[in-house]
């Protein structure tokens, strides 16, 4: 769980050189959307929490150092594989600060496919969940 | 041997004992106090008896892990892609991720369900097992009543499923499927010709040994397998839709026209 804390969202916006999970490069339906080629990672506030089917979406906005707000769109895993993996609708709340990695979407430069997502202290909020089983939550769309 | 519905050879005392036993050894943990900190899933249901004796009880949620990847594949079939004809090999090389069917909410079919990363129910009653499937809360039904597959059917994204048990196995043959449905979420695609015969052995009381051959002359030189193991999943089936907040699909977000070999 995350505790919820006022900070100072940092920009911390950074296309990646080389991924360190890259996800599966055959599976077709996140090569449809995704690109495995851009990994990117930021900080920023959760300002909605979508739990529904087929899969979560997360909206989180990063301000940079001029202030500039960006919204960022993150998409999860489909919520029943969430839900075996530990996670549960209100593991992640509004106003929580956090990092995500991810992978940009093809047609829109906000849009991620979400691999961690990280809390302000340093907790993963996959925490306690194994590396398979995550690839599982995320690669879900494709069955 | 086909077996009997009717010759069931068990009185109805002991089904109801058999039954009250399960719903003992089922029921014990749920109503112990947990100390878990987190919110526990719902439990699976009951697992009812065979409907008859002398068959495999299949009953109950099972999951496996998934074949995603051409590599979780190939591992399968010693390091080898399935034997593709000329034009199935084509065909595989240049399939579009973006015509997904699945991506599209459309059916992943008894060629590709059970390689999904959700588990299933399975239903046994006198002369069908029925497949209860998290994936898009879908179901597939195989007929165990000695019926042989009608004639002049259409082509359906399940097929139409015929089976038997022997031993402690359920085999059954899928035809009539749909060419468009893929095999496995890496792209094999398959003719109407595609016959699918599944073998589901119990190997224990939590076990089942699935072995599936895939037989299509216009994609396949020949008859090809893999085999893998279900294990009993300890949790119920949760809720699993297409069409609900599906923005890819709502938003136009698929990219077309990144296949293979480009």
């Amino acid at each position: 769980m995350l505790n919820t804390r006022i900070c100072t969202p940092i920009v911390s916006v950074s296309l990646l050189l080389v991924g360190a999970a890259t996800p599966s490069l055959a599976h077709h339906s996140f090569a449809a959307e995704f690109d495995a080629n851009l990994p990117v990672s930021f900080t920023g506030i959760v300002t909605k929490v979508d739990w529904r089917n087929p899969h979560i979406w997360i909206y989180i906005d990063v301000t940079d150092r001029d202030s500039q707000v960006t919204h960022w769109e993150v998409e999860g895993g489909a919520p029943s594989s969430l839900m075996r993996a530990g996670w549960r609708q209100d593991s992640l709340k509004v106003g929580d600060h956090v990092t995500v990695e991810g992978f940009r979407a093809h047609r829109r430069e906000t849009l991620v496919s979400m691999r961690t997502v990280t809390g302000s202290d340093g907790e993963t909020i996959f925490s306690g969940l194994s590396e398979r089983a995550l690839e599982r939550s995320n690669e879900s769309r494709s069955p | 041997m086909k077996a009997d519905p009717h010759n069931v050879g068990v009185s109805i005392v002991q089904r109801v004992v058999r039954f009250l036993v399960t719903l003992v050894i089922l029921l014990g943990p749920t109503v112990a106090p947990s100390g878990a900190q987190e919110p526990q899933l719902p439990p699976p249901p009951i697992i009812s008896p065979a409907p008859w004796d002398g068959i495999p009880n299949l009953n109950g949620i099972w999951n496996r892990e998934p074949i995603r990847t051409e590599e979780e594949l190939r591992r399968q079939l010693g390091g080898n892609l399935p034997p593709f004809t000329a034009y199935g090999l084509e065909r595989y090389q240049n399939v579009d991720p973006a015509a997904n069917p699945t991506g599209w909410c459309q059916p992943g079919g008894p060629g590709r369900v059970f390689h999904s990363p959700f588990p299933f129910q399975i239903v046994q009653t006198e002369g069908l097992v029925t497949f209860l499937f998290e994936l898009y809360h879908d179901y597939h039904r195989v007929f165990v009543d000695g019926r042989t597959r009608p004639e002049s059917l259409e082509t359906r994204w399940w097929g139409y499923s015929v089976g038997r048990y022997e031993g402690n196995k359920l085999i059954f043959e899928t035809t009539g499927l749909d060419p468009r449905s893929w095999l496995f979420s890496v792209g094999i695609e398959h003719s109407d010709q595609l016959k699918l015969t599944q073998v589901f052995e119990k190997t224990g009381p939590d076990t089942i040994l699935a072995t599936e051959t895939f037989e299509d002359p216009v994609f396949f030189t020949k008859p090809w397998s893999i085999s893998y193991e279900f294990q009993r999943e300890p949790f119920d089936l949760l809720e699993h839709i297409c069409m609900d907040n599906n923005r890819a699909l709502l938003e136009g977000l698929y990219q077309p026209g990144s296949s293979r070999s480009k």
